[in-house]
């Protein structure tokens, strides 16, 4: 019997994937583990190995096609045969019958984890029940820890409702009536709430791709959203439209430090096999600029009622590919020394723009910074990638003739900008941070403290 | 303590006849379902009941049965409260908690009827035991049937009693029957008196629709135990003219031994005793006879006019 | 406060002897009560300090040794029944549950009842089915009656003075196996707890673990070792089952949000499920974040075999895992 080749599941995160190439062609043979064919997941690519020896079969899915995860994209099997349509593997809860002779056989000691009971009850305790009243989270969308998946107090505490899924009553109710499962879905609400509309056009697929096609012909250009693009467009409308946000900007003499760069470089090189960078330098006293003013290194919680102090500062950097706008982050950066700094900010950018990062190591950032000094940019005022509460803005450096001393110099001057989220960081905070960068980054010394 | 006069008993008369009077009310009442649950009905037995208690000293105790009303009414008591008792009025002797059942008034001694058969038994040695560790005097009369003499409780009562010698009087008031089945299909002796003779106890038998008779024996024998010889059995032979309780059809006993008995009236018998021995005249009695009657109607006026006890009191006195 | 170390049986000694000092219309009675000091010794001394007028043995007659402390209660005396064995208060049946119970109440508050009626209960001596049971829940079922269950020395000579001044008749559980545990004993002879006051044995935040009688050191055994690993175990015990403290039990809930009942009665009927009920109809229940666990006895007659014997009880260990697992989420 053929064997599905599927879309994997490449992430938390993950509900689409696209085909970006097929590296075999229909009647080939094909050896198990051998690359077959490359996907785009959210953010990065990715290589799909055969899971068994033979000849594909099929390709149900062509390149440039995006489909949900776990949906079968192509067969292998034996020349000749022919494919058995099975019905497509989707996370659908465990038939009754299956559910039982799993919990009844003796042996198996594995723990059904459904939260829901055969009733679709959610088991859950008295205490989880008011917590969760009293938070207006729903039961079922929060992951239980105990027996048989029963919602403790500590799960509800634990649960952030951005995890959610958001749907409007009236959608919700549309998608029972049609029996779609929005598990996993986004809409078009505010933070991706799922609205009438939405819960439509998934009923009526069809009905979408011709107007799509209608719209193709009156306006050749249009060219669907890559998945990343999608994500990119959404987080930062999210972003944009949730957080009150104001910039400030203040002006860094980085001649010390550009001398200070200069002094280490050999240093580093042996230590790292890398160059050190201004942008290394920036990067390294954000984070102990960070330490210095805890509520720049925040989150605002899901809920908007509280805040969330990090500990450690996990600094995203913004890095322009050719896929689109990519954000790595090096993490515990207040941790590291200079060198492990450098190591990672270059180890990251390289394989960012080849396209290799882990979907892990897109996420969980508590600050970023973006730099587009090397498009000589004087200024601009960065989006927030939230859930940080402020991202941080780096420019071009600018000759400025100044006096000092009673002579005339030229001062090496670079505008750095930071966004901040109102809700959670006023004027002055975000002015005490860029106070403190600009004295580290003019006094590099005081790095060492 | 009373003495065999006149006096005695005129009072004794009285008491029957209101025995008499209260039961009847009540048989009226119950026909007309004003009378909630069930009551059991001692006409017939005012004698035994009524000229015991009057041999008793007013402070000497009594613990009461289920077929109690002519027991309580013999210790002395009033007619008003127990008549609003038995119709669950707050005006009653238990506040309309205890009902035709479980008539209690301590202040003359009397520690209450008792719904269960033989139940009496062994609270009468406690309460014989108080008296004889106070050294108070009073003794203690326990009124049960023939029925209760089976009770295990009875046997473990009469042999404390005996090794403590304990000043009580086991009284038993002998119906013939226990509910609907005859003394001769319970037991196999006529006589539940000689049962004394295993505790090592004295042991009598009486008529107990001779009301002399049941008033000189309790007055002996309760001399006796105050004396403090220990507990005495006396059994009194009487006989209930009515059923068990209200809903007993006596499928168990003919009309004509009904009728016979009803021959031997206690009532009558102490009237004609006190006529023929010109103690009274008969319009003294034949009018103490209509007051009696007229102190019944009395007691259902009151009754009538009391409160039913409020919602709120059926969780006090649960604790002390 | 002066204290000495005593066993739990001559704390109850203890506490007969002051109210028997203190008021002369306190007596004992019951089998072997007198000169031979009682079956398991508790009334030793007494005898010869108070007479045979006041410490009487009785014909083997359980129904009227109850019964006999009803009456002379109702009429003025405070006597102290014991009942050797707790097993054979069904024969006592008729006068505590219908007559002593009952007489306040159906006489329209007019009779008060004031006798203590003691009896060991409890397994663990090898004594089999007819004398190991655990009957408590019996009593509680029955309106007018109070219930003691001590489970500490201290505990047993408060509790018991209490009860024979309490004006209602006390049902008062003493623990065969606890009668020779020692512990520090208030030598005040106005040392008395009030009845329907349970007491925080061990302050804890993790988990309540509710415990009387003789489970209540095993329970205290399991909630130190587990500090140690961090583990905080909140100990109450209730004391009286009726009046029973509801207030403590249900703020200790509404604090920790896990309950464990521990008794060795029985578990079936038992007196753990009506704290359990309890707490579930009570505002603790919004603050409960596990299964309600009970540890009880298994549902058989005591066996006579020690291993059997033992095997029917809550063992400490485990009461420990029980503790460990309802903490972790793991019940």
């Amino acid at each position: 019997m053929a064997t599905e080749i599927i879309m994997p599941k490449a992430g938390m995160d993950m509900q689409e994937g696209q085909i970006l190439q097929w590296l075999v062609a229909e009647g080939d043979s094909v050896e198990e583990g051998q690359v077959i064919l490359e996907i785009m997941t959210d953010k990065v690519s990715m290589e799909v190995e055969a899971e068994v020896s033979g000849v594909l079969l099929k390709k149900v899915y062509d390149e440039g096609d995006t489909v949900p995860v776990i949906t079968t994209i192509g067969y292998i099997g034996e020349a000749g045969e022919e494919i058995v349509e099975t019905t497509p593997v989707v996370a659908a809860p465990a038939p009754q019958a299956a559910l039982e002779a799993a919990t009844s056989a003796p042996a198996v000691e594995t723990p059904v984890i459904t939260t829901t009971d055969a009733n679709g009850k959610v088991r859950a305790t008295p205490a989880a029940r008011a917590l969760a009243k009293e938070k207006g989270f729903a039961l079922e969308n929060i992951p239980g820890t105990g027996p048989l998946g029963r919602i403790h107090k500590q799960d509800v505490q634990g649960y952030r409702e951005a995890d959610a899924l958001k749907v409007s009553p009236l959608a919700k109710a549309i998608a029972e009536d049609k029996g779609i499962d929005l598990t996993g879905k986004t809409g078009t609400g505010i933070g991706g709430k799922i609205m009438r509309q939405d819960v439509l056009d998934m009923a009526a697929p069809q009905t979408a791709a011709a107007a799509q096609t209608a719209a193709e012909e009156e306006a050749p250009n249009v060219v669907p959203m890559t998945p990343m693009r999608k994500i990119i467009a959404k987080r930062m409308t999210e972003s944009f439209f949730t957080a009150p946000t104001f910039t400030l900007h203040t002006d860094i003499d980085v001649r010390q430090i550009k001398a200070f760069v200069a002094a280490i470089k050999e240093d580093v090189i042996e230590a790292t096999g890398f160059k050190p960078s201004l942008n290394d330098m920036i990067v390294f006293a954000t984070s102990r600029a960070l330490m210095a003013c805890p509520v720049i290194n925040t989150s605002l919680t899901p809920e908007g009622d509280a805040v969330i102090y990090h500990q450690d500062a996990h600094i995203a950097i913004a890095v322009a590919t050719e896929a689109g706008l990519l954000t790595p982050v090096i993490r515990n950066v207040n941790q590291k020394g200079l060198s492990a700094v450098v190591a990672d900010t270059k180890d990251l950018a390289t394989r960012a723009k080849s396209n290799k990062l882990l979907p892990d190591e897109l996420s969980g950032s508590t600050f970023t910074i973006s730099n587009l000094g090397m498009f000589g940019i004087t200024g601009f005022n960065p989006i927030i990638n939230q859930p940080n509460s402020a991202i941080l803005g780096v420019s071009t450096i600018k000759e400025v003739p100044a006096l000092e001393d009673g002579q005339w110099v030229n001062k090496e001057m670079m505008d750095i900008s930071i966004t901040i989220d109102h809700r959670v960081i006023d004027g002055a905070d975000g002015a005490q941070f860029l106070k403190t960068l600009k004295e580290l980054m003019e006094n590099p010394y005081r790095l060492m403290l | 303590m009373a003495e065999m006069n006149k006096e005695t008993l005129i009072e004794m008369y009285k008491r029957m006849n209101h025995a008499r009077f209260f039961e009847e009310k009540v048989s009226w009442f119950f026909a007309r379902g004003m009378i909630h649950g069930t009551t059991h009905l001692s006409v017939g037995q005012e004698a035994s009941a009524v000229a015991a208690c009057m041999a008793l000293n007013d402070d000497d105790l009594i613990t009461s049965t289920h077929r109690g009303h002519s027991q309580v009414i013999g210790k002395g008591i009033d007619l008003n409260k127990m008549m609003a008792e038995l119709l669950g009025k707050i005006t009653g002797y238990c506040k309309g908690k205890g009902g035709s059942m479980h008539i209690a008034d301590l202040s003359v001694g009397n520690l209450g009827a008792n719904g269960v058969v033989g139940g009496g038994h062994s609270l009468a040695c406690g309460a014989a035991l108080t008296q004889q560790y106070q050294d108070t005097g009073k003794i203690v009369l326990c009124f049960f049937g023939d029925g209760a003499s089976n009770e295990g409780s009875f046997h473990e009562a009469l042999n404390l009693a005996s090794v403590w010698k304990l000043p009580v009087i086991f009284y038993c008031e002998n119906n013939l029957y226990g509910m609907s089945v005859p003394q001769s299909a319970s037991m196999n002796i006529k006589d539940v008196a000689v049962r004394a003779d295993s505790y090592g106890i004295p042991g009598h038998t009486i008529d107990g629709n001779n009301a002399i008779e049941v008033f000189n024996k309790i007055k002996e024998v309760a001399a006796y135990v105050r004396e403090g010889n220990g507990p005495v059995l006396v059994e009194s032979k009487t006989y209930r003219w009515l059923g068990h309780s209200k809903s007993d059809a006596q499928a168990y006993r003919t009309k004509e031994e009904v009728e016979s008995w009803k021959e031997k009236d206690p009532i009558n018998y102490l009237y004609n005793y006190m006529v023929t021995n010109d103690m009274a005249e008969k319009e003294e009695l034949d009018e103490l006879k209509k007051t009696c009657k007229q102190d019944i109607e009395d007691a259902v006026a009151f009754a009538n006019v009391s409160d039913n006890p409020p919602l709120s009191s059926v969780t006090e006195d649960v604790y002390a | 406060m002066e204290y000495k170390e005593m066993t739990y049986k001559d704390a109850v000694n203890l506490a007969m002897t002051e109210e028997m000092r203190k008021d002369e219309n306190v007596i004992l009675f019951g089998e072997d009560v007198g000169l031979y000091g009682g079956a398991f010794g508790v009334s030793v001394g007494m005898f010869e300090e108070f007479g045979p007028e006041r410490v009487k043995d009785t014909p083997i007659s359980e129904a009227v040794i109850a019964g006999c402390a009803a009456g002379a209660a109702v009429t003025g005396l405070r006597p102290i029944a014991e009942i050797m064995f707790m097993d054979f208060t069904t024969i006592a049946m008729d006068a505590l549950v219908n007559q002593a119970a009952k007489m306040r109440y159906m006489f329209g508050g007019k009779a008060q009842v004031p006798m203590v009626l003691r009896t060991p209960g409890g397994s663990g001596t090898g004594a089999a089915a007819q004398h190991s049971q655990s009957l408590e829940a019996w009593f509680c079922h029955v309106p007018g009656l109070k219930v003691v269950v001590p489970g500490t020395p201290a505990d047993a000579k408060g509790l018991l003075k209490a009860a024979i001044r309490d004006n209602n008749p006390v049902v008062f559980v003493e623990q065969k196996t606890l009668y020779k545990e020692k512990g520090e004993v208030p030598m005040d002879d106005e040392f008395v707890i009030p009845l329907g006051k349970g007491e925080i044995k061990r302050e804890g935040s993790d988990v309540t673990v509710i415990s009387y009688g003789r489970m209540l050191p095993r329970v205290l055994e399991a909630a130190d070792d587990l500090k140690k690993e961090g583990i905080s175990v909140e100990v109450v015990d209730p004391r009286t089952l009726v009046p029973l403290d509801k207030e403590m039990i249900i703020d200790s809930v509404k604090k920790t949000g896990k309950l464990i009942l521990v008794n060795e009665a029985c578990k079936t009927g038992g007196f753990l499920g009506e704290i359990s009920a309890m707490v579930s109809e009570s505002e603790a229940f919004d603050y409960l974040d596990a299964p309600i666990v009970r540890l009880a006895g298994l549902d058989v007659p005591v066996p006579y075999n020690p291993e059997l014997e033992a095997a029917i009880v809550p063992s400490v260990d485990q009461i420990r895992q029980a503790i460990v697992d309802v903490v972790t989420n793991k019940r």
